[in-house]
């Protein structure tokens, strides 16, 4: 009698196990970097605006597999220099956008707010990211640079 | 048989998956804010109608604007802001150097009349903003060198910077 419910808990143990596997395998994603938000070269005291629109200058993240996935953008509020400098930035609500693999036009989207994005095993969204550089009158010359994290997750973890 | 059901079980527990994690991807973002090194407006230097035999003075600036460091050096050396006229030629004794404002030196460069055209008359390392600064020089004429002969006196005073 204990052995039988050994086994049955064993065999319940296991289906669950696969079952999990099953769906974990199911919504496998992957967020690839493919390119850096970059605003150039700028004058001190003249704001910059990258559009999503600027496939030279926008950041772009592949989104590949499949499943529902739920996106939050982690954005800076300012970019640093070596010497200690702060360049502030900032990201509206047409900051954002998505980007089917096929080409077209971004479809905005609000990179302040949680996206839900649906993927298909057949093809990669992209999302693609713009954003204002303001630096001020007196901004001391050089490179500045901050970094932007992308997470993505299962609804409901 | 019961061992055996026992070492799965254990194996089934420590081998079940956690539900799937978050995954993060990063980007970068970047910017490069341009290097501003440049003379402005000009104001010359001129010692006005002078009686000769009188002693005589005037100020001249040129602006000039920068978020890096700088070198200053006067290209003509010893003849730096050399008068030519009528009589020959008159050297003004100058107090030169740069300023947040036309009218008064800050720093002083080290000559106005150096010896060689690339010594550096001044050195400044690169500011933490953008800085409006003014190259000054003031020039004084004595009784002597203004008793001469009658005319038109002329010279240019040349700066050189370079980005330090």
């Amino acid at each position: 009698m204990r052995e039988l419910w050994q086994r049955g808990v064993l065999a319940a143990l296991l289906l669950v196990w696969s079952g999990t596997l099953a769906v974990a395998h199911a919504q496998a994603a992957s967020v690839s970097p493919v390119q850096g938000l970059s605003f150039g070269l700028l004058l001190p005291g003249t704001p910059e605006t990258v559009t999503v629109d600027d496939a030279m200058r926008r950041g772009v993240v592949a989104l590949s597999g499949t499943g529902q996935l739920d996106v939050t953008f982690v954005l800076p509020a300012s970019l640093l220099s070596r010497e200690g400098g702060t360049l502030p930035i900032s990201f509206s609500a047409e900051s954002a956008g998505l980007l089917a693999s096929a080409g077209g036009a971004a479809a905005p989207i609000n990179p302040q707010q949680l996206l839900r994005v649906q993927l298909m095993s057949d093809r990669v969204l992209h999302l693609v990211l713009g954003g204002t550089a303001r630096p001020a009158t007196t901004q001391r010359a050089g490179h500045y640079s901050a970094r932007i994290v992308i997470i993505v997750s299962q609804p409901g973890t | 048989m019961k061992n055996t059901l026992r070492a799965l079980a254990a194996a089934a527990l420590l081998a079940l998956p956690t539900m799937a994690q978050a995954q993060t991807g990063t980007i970068n973002a970047s910017a490069d804010i341009a290097t501003v090194f440049t003379f402005g407006t000009s104001s010359p230097l001129t010692f006005g109608s002078i009686t000769p035999g009188t002693t005589a003075s005037g100020s001249g600036s040129i602006a000039f604007s920068r978020n890096v460091g700088v070198i200053w050096t006067l290209p003509d050396a010893a003849t730096t802001g050399q008068l030519t006229g009528p009589g020959g030629t008159i050297l003004p004794t100058y107090t030169c150097g740069v300023g947040l404002t036309a009218s008064t030196i800050s720093s002083s460069f080290s000559s106005c009349t150096p010896a060689t055209g690339t010594t550096a008359v001044l050195t400044v390392a690169a500011p933490t903003a953008l800085v409006n600064e003014f190259v000054i020089f003031n020039g004084s004429l004595s009784a002597a060198q203004t008793n001469t002969v009658p005319g038109s006196y002329t010279g240019t005073i040349r700066i050189t910077a370079t980005q330090n």
